[in-house]
């Protein structure tokens, strides 16, 4: 069953930190090729966005299979680049110098990850609600079987 | 030397093979009465200094301590003579933190252990006489003799009382957790245990070619001026807390229900069915070897598949480079899931290195006698070291209920298990599968053979944290 990341963090309002804002804005379309080509890689991300709420929050919202802390090593691995620009700009982030120890980027990811209302579809409780058209079929399986049936992605 | 091993609790640098054992479980009411307690256990806690040959002291002491017991006892100022950000609250705003990572400060999450069942649940832990957060410390004794551990018992026993430290006994008869080893070195289900240990260098970083790097069990050797590359990140950081914590360990503390009878059953029904050509014995020995990834006798499936072999039952220098196919050892065969060992990882499991545990538990319960159908209560009390109870205790088991880290496991069915210790909850293939030459052979998963009765995360602490958690 796929799990939901809704990672949230606070924009800092000072001017060098929205200014950063208006820099990663104009570098995402040149960036988003590298994070979709990691994303392909792993096999394990169903869906992925990244969303501003005006210029006060920033948020990564996916849906991934697998355990949390394989699926944030994995992309801390492959998009050290991005993630540093991302924290870069939330308030109370510890230093980029810290945040590259695996342990401090997890915690810190799995701080700001909101979890969802309701109750988990699944024997995991800490899931919450999340609701998946294909139940609980993994990336993996889900292309296995379009492959199979020659609708191949 | 890299580890001074007078400061390293003794039972992480080696397992004590002494035949009695009891785990008791303790919580302070207040910083005083705890103080008063590891006072009492600190002058005989077990290090890691080797005893004079043919010396075999009694009772071995050793002592582990929950977060929730750090707090009560001293953490907090600990923390605050470090440095004045460094907190024991969750939910900091940076530079204000706990160097703590969250799955010791939290309980043990069901949903990471697996423990998703009606009648294996943090409910139905501890045969619901306290909650696991009442757990502050535990206290483990190893005896020759069992006049020996009753002695030793109840000198814990007494201290607590006289400490003003409450006991938390799990079992309804007022024992302590633990018993008795088995005969022949064997675990029950019937395999030899203590073979597969991690062969650690205790001795350098980065360690020798071959051996075990320290830095996966010892805390406070890993820093940000190693580089990445070759760090192996735990908490809490070098950077963070200095000395304060070098030489400690974590512990993931699992009491295991096993039944025997059940198991052995198992093996009567399907052993006939899967092995048509093999005598009935063999073909249960078989059947049991497929189900581990080595035969009861110790045995690697990968060096011996089609019979056991004395001399090889203590080998551990395999791989599984010869065996893509998996019909000398199943893919999701015990053993393979624990330690895939050469094995490549697929994505995103191949961001880490294969996570490690040294393994020291011991046996409860009565042996049982072949051709019993009895009730007794018996099992394992697991005790699972590592520096980072995430990255090392709770992958292993995330991989046990879920064989999704290898490429291996792309073509196969759906949900796939280690067939003795996934979680039923988790799983949603009923078939373990063995490849086989002759065609794949579907086993109905053996079901549930293993009830978890409770789990606790402790730090076992060095000799100079416990000194600085006393004074």
């Amino acid at each position: 069953m796929a799990h939901s990341l809704n990672l949230t963090l606070k924009i800092g309002q000072d001017p060098a930190t929205q200014k950063k804002l208006d820099e990663f804005v104009q570098l995402f379309p040149t960036v988003q090729g590298l994070i979709e080509r990691a994303m392909k890689e792993s096999e394990i991300l169903h869906f992925a966005r990244v969303v501003l709420i005006g210029r006060e929050y920033i948020q990564v919202l996916t849906e991934y299979d697998g355990d949390r802390r394989a699926y944030t090593k994995f992309f801390q691995d492959k998009l050290p680049q991005v993630f540093e620009l991302v924290f870069g700009l939330a308030e109370g982030a510890p230093p980029w110098a810290q945040l590259q120890d695996p342990d401090t980027f997890f915690n810190f990811s799995k701080d700001k990850d909101i979890k969802p209302l309701g109750q988990s579809l699944t024997a995991d409780k800490e899931d919450h609600f999340v609701f998946s058209a294909y139940g609980d079929l993994t990336v993996k399986e889900i292309k296995a079987a379009l492959s199979k049936a020659g609708l191949a992605v | 030397m890299v580890v001074d091993r007078e400061n390293v609790q003794g039972l992480i640098l080696r397992g004590y093979n002494y035949p009695f054992s009891r785990h008791l479980l303790f919580k302070f009411p207040d910083a005083a009465s705890g103080r008063s307690f590891l006072s009492w256990v600190r002058p005989q806690v077990t290090h890691g200094a080797t005893w004079p040959e043919g010396v075999k002291p009694e009772p071995l002491v050793n002592l582990g301590l929950t977060f929730a017991g750090l707090v009560t006892v001293a953490l907090g100022d600990l923390l605050a003579g470090v440095d004045a950000n460094l907190v024991v609250t969750k939910h900091n705003v940076y530079p204000v933190r706990n160097p703590f990572p969250p799955e010791f400060i939290d309980s043990p999450d069901p949903g990471s252990l697996g423990d998703l069942g009606a009648e294996d649940g943090p409910a139905s832990w501890w045969n619901g006489r306290f909650a696991t957060e009442e757990i502050h410390a535990s206290v483990h004794l190893y005896t020759q003799s069992e006049a020996a551990m009753d002695a030793a018992v109840a000198g814990a026993r007494g201290a607590a009382l006289a400490a003003g430290v409450v006991e938390l006994v799990p079992n309804h008869d007022g024992t302590p957790l633990g018993g008795a080893a088995l005969t022949n070195g064997r675990v029950h289900f019937g395999y030899v245990d203590g073979v597969g240990q991690p062969d650690v260098d205790w001795d350098a970083i980065p360690s020798a070619r071959g051996k075990v790097d320290l830095r996966h069990f010892l805390l406070g050797y890993n820093s940000a001026s190693i580089p990445p590359s070759a760090s192996i990140p735990s908490s809490p950081r070098w950077d963070d807390t200095h000395d304060l914590f070098r030489d400690c360990c974590y512990m993931g503390l699992r009491w295991l229900s096993q039944d025997v009878p059940g198991f052995e059953r198992y093996l009567d029904d399907n052993a006939p069915r899967i092995a048509p050509n093999r005598p009935a014995a063999e073909a249960r020995e078989w059947l049991a070897a497929k189900l581990v990834g080595r035969w009861r006798d110790g045995t690697p499936l990968a060096l011996s598949p089609e019979h056991r072999d004395p001399a090889l039952a203590e080998r551990n220098d395999f791989s599984y480079s010869a065996d893509v196919l998996g019909t000398r050892c199943p893919f999701s065969a015990h053993i393979r899931v624990a330690n895939p060992r050469d094995q490549p990882l697929g994505p995103p499991a191949d961001s880490g290195d294969v996570p490690r545990l040294l393994r020291r538990g011991s046996s409860y319960g009565p042996e049982w006698v072949e051709g019993q159908n009895d009730a007794e209560e018996r099992g394992l009390i697991g005790l699972f070291l590592c520096a980072s109870l995430d990255r090392q205790f709770l992958q292993i088991l995330r991989w046990m209920n879920t064989n999704d880290f290898s490429r291996v496991f792309d073509h196969e069915v759906p949900g796939r298990q280690d067939p003795l210790f996934g979680s039923d909850a988790m799983t949603r293939s009923k078939t373990f599968r063995i490849p086989d030459p002759g065609g794949d052979i579907e086993v109905p998963l053996p079901r549930p053979f293993v009830k978890s009765r409770g789990t606790a995360y402790l730090l076992l602490p060095s000799l100079s944290t416990l000194d600085k958690l006393i004074q």
